[in-house]
């Protein structure tokens, strides 16, 4: 018996595909969360696109200000394959747009509530770093909060210190410490002990670190604050800013959970979208195989799906990056392909994985690494020459750009590095952590940008980055760098007045 | 097993989700949007009071800060999709941003400016939303288009919704207590009456008795417990809010002096006025003089599109707009605004006339008058501009505004209509 395939999707259809869709899935072993399907007009699919992709939000003008952006996009016809949003929560939430036509929302409950939901359950990123079970309460007792601040202290107070908490958003997670989960009735204990307690702490900090003269020159030698560099920066603030108000460090502590729940995605963007684009490949070709489609559904299946994976290349005027989607589906088919059909190329560069069994290889990738480690233990030789990938080398005072690999022999491990490093938080994340904080003198704060590689900063957005930091600290602010060779040179320098 | 997954509809619930994040992004960039809307305001044809418009605003602006790379710095890349290239080759760099910017500025909207809509209703607030009618405070009931409602007691009939079930249910107890109390009083006799003949052994009488009693409880109990009559509903009554109504007077000068720029500028003020009134007000009344010698009164269709041309006697425009008053918004609580363009050249003659119509015959009756000039040099103190300004010396309530074709429209409007800046006046 085939499923139907009208135009339009019915909520009986929806569940008869869906019915099969997990039953196939399940085939595969896909080990998922429980998950629950819920239709939206596009409206409301643009309203949660425009929130960070969730449901619930706090209130900030950038939010409408990226809906207006997304409905003009939108009418436009320029969205691909955003009619899908898939929340990482326990159940987890796939969304399906009203204006999908059937087909399509086969396509998405096969490609979000299978793949992503896996991905989300499974790799160790998102096991480490985000509370599934927690983040909607959690979302919603910040938009709450956030909303009582506005009435209480006034809109525009809470928007300038949202604005500043969003600027430092990159830089307020601890990469290297476990975060501790998030429990909605611990978060409101602790926020009122933490409201109670804090600002005593504050003051108490400034009292005791004010040198009293005849200690003063000892104190001078254990002078440094912090003791060592401090890379999250939103942290920072929220426990030692000398002057924010209780609720002020509140928010920064709500901003900075965001930022750290999306932490993963940011790294996992090849591996995420290749995992779900894979599956629903594999589900909805499983499927026809079985008889349950007709050939109609799958020649507008193979359609979208062929848009979704389409890569241009780099001279064209369309590029627009290398789609995360085409690189993370070809992997994950190229992984396949090493399993079942290795050639002599596959089992010298993967002696480990060439021709063992597919599903838990793949299930063991998806499980243990991130776009960066992915890329560069799984990208072969032959996806390079696929993709006909080529590396460029940029120094500042040349007025060319010089052709370092191509994909050939020489040029395999060179590309697969490189393109690697490309997905390293680093390449977009300039390392910029707090070197001091001169609590005894002038209470001013110096932060410093260690530049390895040659990469200077972008002034215009630095400096305004600067003035956000320093509207937290409320004291002089100054941006120092740490050139190659070792020499530190002061960059700009921000003050704001206490109020 | 698969599990079979509830699936939700969602899109009847949180309708306008983002609305409040609308809101905040429209206020925090209100600076901007005017501005880009200003432009789009003065296009407008008359008629298009229903359409929104789109709206382009520098991107810089609402720049979200991050720390970044410059473009410039040291970097490796990897990049798909080579034809022609080997390791080696040297590729002249991409020109800098200014090229970039250029280009897509020619399709109209670049990375540099960020593009949105805005629906009608956010366009006129933005544009007029902080101006208003000053001195506006005779308030009336007759024309009143909004009410109150307010509770007035109680009644026997009304809609469900507003049944009073305390009301309801004392009356359904005063009537039962009322129709069983003369029974049950019986009820009492006749049992005693019947406990009497059993003592004295009187069995016929007593089973007589017996029946009555038996029929006497089937009737008391036959009482319903509550009737149509007990019901009682809360009674409303609707009220009309005292309301202020606005009667505007637009007078043109249209005489051959006025050049076609100088029309065109009065006329956009006019277009400006219309939308102002229409959008901030709803009992609004407008009526249109044209003027040259002599004056008429014109139909808002022929008012903007009109060709006439001749001399200049300000006063016949006045007086006609003094009858106007007098026959037809004398008694009426109205508030009475007169705005009037003209290019200031009057027939010298006529400006003690003038001066005498306006100050007895029509100030005291008005609310404000607006008086807006247009010439082409603004220094100059036309014969019209003295006489007024002579006038306006006593009055607080009278405002004069000169501009030039070449100018902006709005700035004069916004200073004749913007709370902040008037000149007193208001609430006296």
């Amino acid at each position: 018996m085939k499923l139907p395939n009208p135009h339009e999707w019915t909520l009986k259809l929806i569940q008869e595909y869906d019915d099969q869709i997990q039953k196939t899935a399940d085939e595969f072993s896909l080990d998922r969360y429980p998950y629950q399907i819920e239709i939206i007009s596009s409206e409301q699919m643009i309203s949660a696109y425009a929130s960070v992709g969730m449901p619930v939000n706090y209130y900030h003008w950038s939010f409408g200000k990226k809906v207006a952006q997304l409905q003009k996009k939108y009418k436009k016809g320029e969205m691909g394959l955003a009619y899908e949003i898939v929340i990482n929560s326990n159940p987890c939430i796939a969304y399906l747009m009203e204006d999908n036509t059937m087909m399509m929302q086969a396509l998405v409950l096969a490609h979000a509530a299978q793949g992503h939901n896996s991905f989300f359950k499974n790799n160790y990123l998102f096991k480490t770093w985000t509370q599934a079970d927690g983040i909607i309460d959690y979302l919603l007792f910040a938009k709450k909060y956030i909303s009582e601040c506005e009435e209480k202290y006034s809109e525009e107070k809470v928007e300038k210190l949202l604005d500043a908490c969003h600027a430092l958003m990159n830089l307020g997670v601890d990469k290297y410490k476990r975060p501790q989960k998030i429990s909605l009735q611990k978060e409101k204990q602790r926020q009122k002990k933490r409201q109670e307690i804090i600002q005593q702490q504050i003051n108490e900090l400034w009292e005791k670190t004010i040198p009293k003269k005849s200690k003063k020159q000892e104190a001078e030698k254990e002078d440094v604050f912090p003791k060592e560099p401090q890379e999250n920066i939103l942290y920072f603030m929220e426990k030692h800013a000398p002057l924010l108000e209780p609720w002020e460090r509140e928010i920064v502590r709500i901003v900075r959970k965001i930022a750290q729940y999306f932490y993963p995605q940011r790294q996992t963007q090849v591996m995420n979208e290749g995992w779900a684009t894979f599956w629903h490949y594999t589900i909805i070709n499983k499927m026809y195989e079985k008889g349950l489609l007709y050939d109609s559904f799958m020649i507008e299946f193979l359609q979208s799906h062929t848009n979704v994976i389409f890569q241009p290349p780099f001279e064209s005027p369309i590029f627009s990056g290398i789609n995360p989607y085409a690189l993370g589906f070809a992997m994950f088919c190229d992984i396949k392909r090493i399993c079942q059909n290795p050639t002599k190329e596959d089992k010298a560069w993967f002696p480990d994985i060439a021709g063992s069994n597919w599903q838990e290889t793949l299930d063991f990738a998806m499980r243990n690494f991130k776009d960066e480690s992915f890329i560069l233990q799984f990208l072969s030789p032959k996806l390079i020459r696929d993709f006909k990938f080529i590396s460029l080398k940029n120094e500042q005072d040349r007025n060319y750009l010089e052709v370092s690999a191509i994909h050939n022999e020489q040029g395999y491990k060179h590309i697969r590095k490189v393109l690697a490093n490309q997905y390293d938080l680093s390449f977009y994340d300039p390392d910029i952590q707090i070197q001091q904080a001169n609590i005894k003198t002038d209470r001013s704060l110096i932060l410093r940008y260690k530049n390895r590689t040659n990469k200077p900063l972008d002034k215009k957005s630095a400096k305004k980055v600067l003035s956000h930091i320093s509207y937290l600290w409320r004291f002089t602010t100054i941006l120092e760098e740490e050139k190659p060779d070792g020499t530190v040179e002061p960059l700009y320098m921000a003050e704001e007045e206490i109020n | 097993m698969a599990l079979r997954i509830d699936i939700i509809d969602r899109r009847e619930q949180n309708k306008g989700a983002s609305i409040p994040n609308r809101r905040r992004f429209i206020k925090k960039f209100k600076k901007q949007i005017k501005k880009a809307l200003d432009k789009k305001l003065l296009k407008r044809s008359v008629t298009d009071i229903t359409s929104g418009e789109t709206v382009w605003i520098s991107a810089d602006d609402m720049s979200e800060p991050k720390f970044s790379y410059s473009p410039d710095g040291d970097y490796e890349i990897v990049l798909p999709g080579n034809k022609k290239y080997s390791k080696g080759d040297k590729i002249p760099k991409p020109k800098k941003r200014k090229g970039k910017k250029n280009k897509a500025s020619n399709r109209g909207e670049g990375e540099d400016s960020f593009v949105f809509e805005i629906s009608k209703d956010e366009f006129f607030d933005i544009c007029f939303g902080d101006l208003s009618l000053p001195n506006m405070t005779k308030k009336d009931t007759q024309d009143s288009l909004t009410f109150k409602t307010k509770r007035a007691g109680h009644c026997s009939f009304g809609s469900e919704a507003n049944l009073n079930i305390e009301r309801s249910l004392k009356k359904s107890m005063l009537r039962r207590s009322a129709l069983k109390a003369p029974k049950l009083k019986k009820l009492q006799e006749l049992e005693d009456l019947l406990e009497r003949l059993k003592q004295e052994d009187k069995m016929q009488e007593a089973k007589k008795i017996e029946e009555e009693i038996a029929e006497l409880k089937r009737r008391i109990s036959k009482i319903p417990f509550i009737d149509v009559f007990d019901l009682r509903y809360n009674r409303k009554e609707r009220y009309p809010i005292p309301e202020s109504k606005a009667l505007m007077i637009c007078i043109m000068d249209v005489s051959g002096s006025m050049g076609e720029d100088k029309k065109t500028t009065a006329k956009k003020f006019f277009i400006l006025l219309y939308w102002f009134l229409k959008k901030n007000y709803k009992n609004v009344k407008i009526l249109y003089i044209l003027h040259h010698t002599l004056a008429k009164e014109a139909e808002e269709e022929e008012f903007f599109y009109s060709r006439e041309t001749g001399g200049t006697v300000v006063s016949n425009a006045l007086v006609l707009a003094r009858d106007i008053i007098k026959q037809r918004y004398a008694n009426q609580n109205w508030n009475i605004y007169i705005a009037q363009v003209s290019d200031g050249d009057n027939w010298s003659d006529d400006n003690p006339k003038t001066y005498q119509v306006l100050k007895s015959g029509l100030m005291p009756f008005l609310q404000y008058y607006f008086y807006l000039q247009i010439q082409d040099d603004e220094s100059e103190d036309t014969n019209l501009w003295q006489t007024y300004k002579s006038l306006a010396e006593d009055l607080e309530n009278f405002k004069m505004q000169k501009t030039t074709p070449e100018k902006d429209i709005l700035e004069p409007f916004r200073s004749f209509f913007s709370a902040k800046k008037s000149k007193g006046g208001q609430d006296r």
